[in-house]
């Protein structure tokens, strides 16, 4: 059993039009559900470590993520954005897998996220979170891709 | 023809192992033997052997943060890529690869 990503964690359908406005709403959202203990100061790390390579995957999602101490329990976000934004130079973002990691981080969180991470190569696997109808489905497909890991 | 590749990013949680499965999965895709080491947050996972590496033809590595240990491909083909460029055109680094080992 893992607290990684529950349903408040999932935001499907919401209006943001900047990278900006998507890494701050991926904190809030973690910071709500308790896994930041410097919401500020986790913004500021995913932000720098989106300025030295952009996360964007290409293939319209994007994972803004950092490894920090300003994470408190390691936390997965998952949103689909109404309008895809711009996201650096590579085709626009629509799906958004935002990720704490606190320095500490336990080997099964981190396990999760690596499995996750190989699955979003396949197009099968993309093209199912982009059709999910609902906060349970998105559970339900990243459970199914981590081995039953999550749930 | 048997290939190696190590990946590694700077947080170890995601970008090493999409270009791991990417390259791998390119690699397969051809029909070449390929064994890829990550080197994450969990430390190195899936670890190349002296034998593995004697065997091999050439290996890929990602070049985002220094391979750890990589004294042990020393005398052996060496391409770097970036993990980002694994991710979007494994396939086509395979191919160079390939083109370049005949």
């Amino acid at each position: 059993m893992s607290t990684l990503i529950n349903e408040n964690l999932i935001d499907l359908g919401v209006d943001l039009k900047t990278k900006e406005e998507v890494i701050d709403h991926v904190a809030v959202l973690m910071n709500k559900d308790g896994k930041l203990s410097d919401k500020a100061g986790y913004i500021q790390a995913v932000r720098d470590r989106e300025a030295e390579i952009s996360t964007n995957l290409g293939d319209g999602i994007g994972m803004p993520h950092a490894r920090t101490n300003y994470v408190k329990e390691a936390g997965l976000v998952f949103l689909r954005l109404n309008n895809p934004i711009a996201w650096g130079e590579e085709a626009p973002v629509r799906i958004v897998f935002g990720i704490g990691v606190p320095d500490s981080a336990g080997d099964l969180h981190l396990k999760i996220l690596a499995q996750l991470a190989r699955k979003l190569i396949y197009d099968e696997f993309k093209q199912k979170l982009f059709n999910a109808s609902s906060k349970e489905e998105v559970l339900a497909l990243i459970n199914e891709a981590t081995g039953g890991l999550v749930q | 023809m048997k290939l190696l590749g190590v990946t590694a990013c700077a947080a170890g949680v995601a970008h090493t192992f999409m270009a791991a499965e990417a390259i791998a999965n390119a690699a397969k895709a051809k029909g070449i033997d390929m064994k890829v080491e990550t080197q994450g947050a969990m430390g190195i996972e899936n670890r190349i052997t002296p034998e593995e590496v004697a065997a091999a033809d050439a290996v890929i590595m990602t070049n985002d943060i220094p391979i750890r240990e990589r004294e042990r491909f020393v005398g052996k083909k060496i391409f770097n890529v970036s993990s980002t460029d694994c991710i979007k055109s494994a396939p086509k680094i395979i191919e160079a690869v390939e083109e370049h080992c005949k």
